[in-house]
């Protein structure tokens, strides 16, 4: 089968910026109409997964992993670090009670000793 | 960020202040705010806190650019939905 043809440069750097537009737009919206900035990460996702493009590294734990909403910590997320069974870091959505889990250290160093 | 009048159409038009300069509907222009939203035919603007839907392919609009530069555009140019948009469109002369 012929595999589909990759989309071009200018495309996908239109696609790049109108992704950062957008997460902008949402943190700017997200105090007086919340529901405007799910709408915007909404239209962000889309328009990455279309165009196969990446969403920028500092936006990508700005919203929820299970109902895609945008987070704010203090507001509808809390941030908490936690050591065991590893030192991670948790974004808790307040919505729709997904934990989101960034380990820093390593999974491989376990801060509580496996019982044998 | 580069929204020039050149990729305009394939930009994002959300957050751009926009106004409605002529009309087949004589109700709909002079409608003026910022953009929050955007489907395959409509465009979402808020005009001092009422959000008005206004359909693309009978308005011509005025959008202002971060530069303070105005551009005109035929709304029928910016049929399609926002994620579609990206792809280049044949303009009409």
């Amino acid at each position: 089968m012929r595999a589909r043809a990759p989309k071009p440069k200018w495309m996908k750097q239109i696609a790049l910026e109108r992704i950062i537009r957008l997460f902008q737009l949402a943190e700017q919206e997200f105090k007086f109409h919340p529901e405007r900035s799910h709408r915007y990460v909404e239209l962000a996702r889309k328009i990455s997964m279309k165009y196969n493009v990446r969403i920028p590294k500092d936006y990508k734990r700005r919203f929820c992993g299970h109902c895609y909403n945008f987070l704010k910590p203090g507001v509808n997320c809390k941030v908490r670090l936690r050591k065991i069974p590893t030192a991670y870091v948790a974004i808790i959505c307040l919505d729709c009670g997904n934990i989101m889990r960034i380990p820093y250290k390593g999974k491989r160093n376990r801060t509580v000793p496996i019982q044998v | 960020m580069s929204i020039t009048p050149k990729n305009l159409i394939r930009h994002e038009l959300i957050g751009l202040l926009a106004e409605v300069v002529k009309s087949t509907h004589p109700n709909y222009i002079g409608i003026k705010g910022k953009v929050i939203d955007e489907t395959k035919n409509t465009l979402i603007i808020d005009q001092n806190g009422k959000e008005k839907t206004i359909p693309k392919a009978e308005v011509t609009l005025h959008f202002t650019l971060p530069e303070d530069t105005i551009v005109e555009v035929y709304g029928k140019l910016l049929v399609g939905r926002p994620e579609d948009r990206i792809k280049k469109r044949i303009e009409v002369k």
